[in-house]
């Protein structure tokens, strides 16, 4: 008797924490850079509740972005987005969970194993109109690391690779020697964190890996970690790690680094900060067909002075809305989103704003959304 | 007087027959309900599962891969059923003895004033959520166990199960299997302080009477008794720590297919259980293959959850045809 009434209790105390904690992980959606106050008219605010969940990339800049939008519609829609990772995104999305998702990558054009349709097709029979992906919140991959004494570092693709694949295993090893003169490295051992969940993170990390030092990351790229290290549980878990650990390296979304205040590293002599992120992302090629809006990235040719990791995520979105009311509020919360003003604002939390050529491609796209 | 009719009212026969039945008939629906549940559970493990061990390339239980990506499909749950036993051992070892100490003083050292209180105070362990575990654990006591680590593996570094691995800090197998302890500890106790405190009085009395100090009292008359107790209680505390997911998700670190390539028995490796693998990846089931994997990862961890609570239930079934 006793023990089921103390698990009874457990189980309250412990929904109780969960819902605490969901409410934690909210925090820093209304505080800074909101002064440039992104307007918008009264007549395009929708009304209701928007429910969304996907990638942990995009989770500040999408916090951010909801909270202005809610401020500058004076609350009269409530947009919920949980970050559950991309896979989830794409898998609640088709489900018809949620009304738009978020991943890190746009829907698969090809059958993945074990599955009987694409991606982009489940979607679309969900959606029963094409569904597209809009990308909205541009940022980088970065290399955080807690090394004792260091505040500054600088690597290569190939010595990030040896790194990462557990070749390199010391932090005064002549390879980091040699891109880091003036800095004293000490005989540390590294300690390489890894995402343990499947994350759109590490699979366009090991994209950049595999095109640009094909001869140390010979694994195809993949959602699951091909590397060497000790695996954590999503992006801020990975950074807790490498504030604890000393000689720690760990790779997330730049906003999780400047989240926990860890140092990233520069890929080549450029660190992912405002130009050469932002000519990061304008690298990449824009490729618009009936509002699908998707960017590919060329590792192997960046423009110089770009930083060379920059990735793109997704809201998943169905281009006709079979209730028309949910249809104009995704499509003025987008358009709120992708505005310049809006942005502006997001930019500080350690995203770039959306280059022209794909700001145009996603307020045609976002335009066309009913 | 109006009391006595109402009494006879409600004790008339052809009322007293209905609530009877009424009463029966909702005990029945809700035992009813808990089978089906669990039916219904195995039920969806199996045939969510089968799919995905029909495509399976890879011995499933000797393989250490989980390879489910790409096909060919190959999974194997070797790794994880190490990791969960080990984990979960670790915990028992840890919390039996402790948990049996802290029970022989509520029940026979400790005075009533005190005993009340401080076996509420171990009940109130039990309603800490096993997040909060996680996280005091992985934050705040990692720093102090790795002088632990440490001096263990300085001294025994020589055998295999505690050498020296490359995972960082308290990220290890053994830390978890501390925490662990420390969370089963609520349910060894009060179940084996229950058992002590059941003790016929005359065994005590008796042995007391030959002469015995306490400790021999407790020796040949409490242990004895409470054994079969103390037994299923150490059971239901290794169901908890086999299924127990969040805490160990947070501490422990998974290892790199690389890092795994080489199989280490140390305890100080990092590793997934079922349930943290399980966790880890939860957010990506997209394909049935992929989900059907995890599921049976899952389905070994119910039916040896259910089998380890099944022993614990037939050790106190036993106990008690002893004890009448």
């Amino acid at each position: 008797m006793r023990i089921t009434r103390t698990t009874a209790v457990s189980a309250i105390a412990l929904s109780g924490a969960l819902a605490l904690s969901a409410c934690g992980s909210d925090n820093n959606a209304g505080g800074t850079g909101s002064t440039a106050a992104a307007t918008i008219a009264a007549a395009d605010c929708g009304s209701g509740t928007l429910n969304a969940e996907g990638s942990t990339a995009q989770l500040k800049a999408i916090q951010q972005a909801i909270s202005l939008y809610q401020a500058a519609c004076n609350n009269k829609v409530t947009i919920n987005y949980s970050g559950t990772g991309s896979g989830a995104g794409v898998k609640q999305f088709t489900a018809k969970q949620v009304q738009f998702g978020g991943s890190d990558s746009a829907l698969k054009t090809a059958v993945a194993s074990g599955a009987t349709t694409t991606e982009l097709a489940a979607a679309t029979t969900a959606c029963g109109s094409p569904a597209l992906d809009i990308p909205l919140a541009a940022g980088a991959i970065g290399a955080a690391f807690n090394v004792k004494g260091v505040d500054k570092l600088n690597l290569d693709s190939a010595t990030l690779a040896k790194i990462f694949k557990g070749a390199i295993t010391k932090w005064n090893d002549p390879a980091i020697a040699a891109t880091n003169s003036g800095v004293t490295l000490p005989a540390t051992d590294i300690k390489v964190f890894f995402r343990s969940d499947e994350s759109g993170t590490t699979e366009n990390l090991a994209k950049y890996l595999h095109a640009t030092a094909p001869d140390v990351w010979t694994d195809a790229p993949a959602k699951a970690w091909k590397g060497a290290g000790e695996g954590k549980k999503g992006s801020s878990e990975i950074a807790k790690s490498v504030v604890a650990t000393d000689g720690a390296i760990g790779y997330m979304e730049v906003a999780f680094a400047k989240e926990a205040k860890l140092n990233v590293s520069s890929i080549g002599g450029l660190a992912p900060e405002s130009d050469a992120l932002s000519k990061g992302v304008s690298g990449g090629t824009v490729k618009a067909t009936n509002g699908d809006v998707r960017v590919t990235f060329d590792y192997t040719k960046p423009a110089a002075g770009a930083y060379p990791i920059p990735i793109v995520t997704y809201e998943l979105v169905c281009s006709k809305y079979a209730d028309a009311a949910v249809g104009k509020n995704v499509k003025s919360f987008l358009g709120f989103w992708a505005k310049d003003s809006t942005q502006q604002a997001i930019a500080p939390l350690g995203y770039v704003p959306l280059p022209t050529d794909l700001k145009t491609a996603v307020d045609a796209a976002v335009a066309g959304i009913s | 007087m109006t009391t006595e009719t109402e009494v006879a009212q409600v004790l008339r026969p052809a009322n007293h027959r209905r609530q009877d039945q009424v009463f029966k008939a909702l005990a029945i629906g809700a035992s009813s309900v808990i089978v089906a549940l669990v039916v219904l559970v195995a039920v969806f493990l199996v045939t969510q599962a089968y799919p995905a061990l029909r495509q399976n390339t890879a011995n499933f239980f000797t393989s250490r891969i989980f390879s489910i990506d790409t096909p060919p499909i190959m999974f194997g749950i070797a790794d994880l059923l190490w990791a969960t036993i080990v984990t979960s051992v670790i915990a028992v070892v840890i919390a039996v003895p402790l948990g049996v100490s802290i029970a022989l003083f509520l029940s026979h050292y400790a005075p009533e004033r005190l005993a009340r209180p401080a076996a509420q105070l171990v009940a109130l362990l039990a309603a800490v959520p096993s997040i909060i575990y996680g996280l005091w654990a992985s934050q705040l006591v990692a720093p102090y166990y790795l002088p632990v680590q440490d001096f263990l593996e300085k001294v025994l570094g020589w055998i295999p199960l505690f050498s020296a691995t490359n995972t960082s800090g308290g990220a290890t197998l053994m830390f978890a299997g501390i925490v662990l302890a420390v969370m089963i500890l609520p349910i060894i106790t009060s179940l084996s302080r229950e058992v002590f405190a059941q003790t016929p009085t005359f065994h005590e009395e008796a042995a007391l009477a030959l002469g015995a100090t306490r400790w021999e009292m407790i020796r040949t008359a409490v242990l004895p008794f409470g054994k079969p107790g103390v037994i299923s209680a150490a059971m239901l505390g290794l169901g908890r720590a086999l299924g127990e997911t969040i805490a160990v998700t947070i501490i422990i670190s998974s290892l790199s297919d690389q890092n795994r390539q080489s199989f280490s028995l140390s305890f100080f490796n990092g590793g997934e259980t079922f349930a943290s693998r399980i966790a880890n990846n939860a957010a990506e089931f997209d394909t049935p293959t992929k989900a059907g994997a995890y599921i049976s990862a899952g389905l070994v961890l119910f039916v040896l959850t259910f089998v380890v609570n099944a022993i614990a239930r037939v050790v106190i079934e036993r106990r008690r045809a002893f004890s009448e």
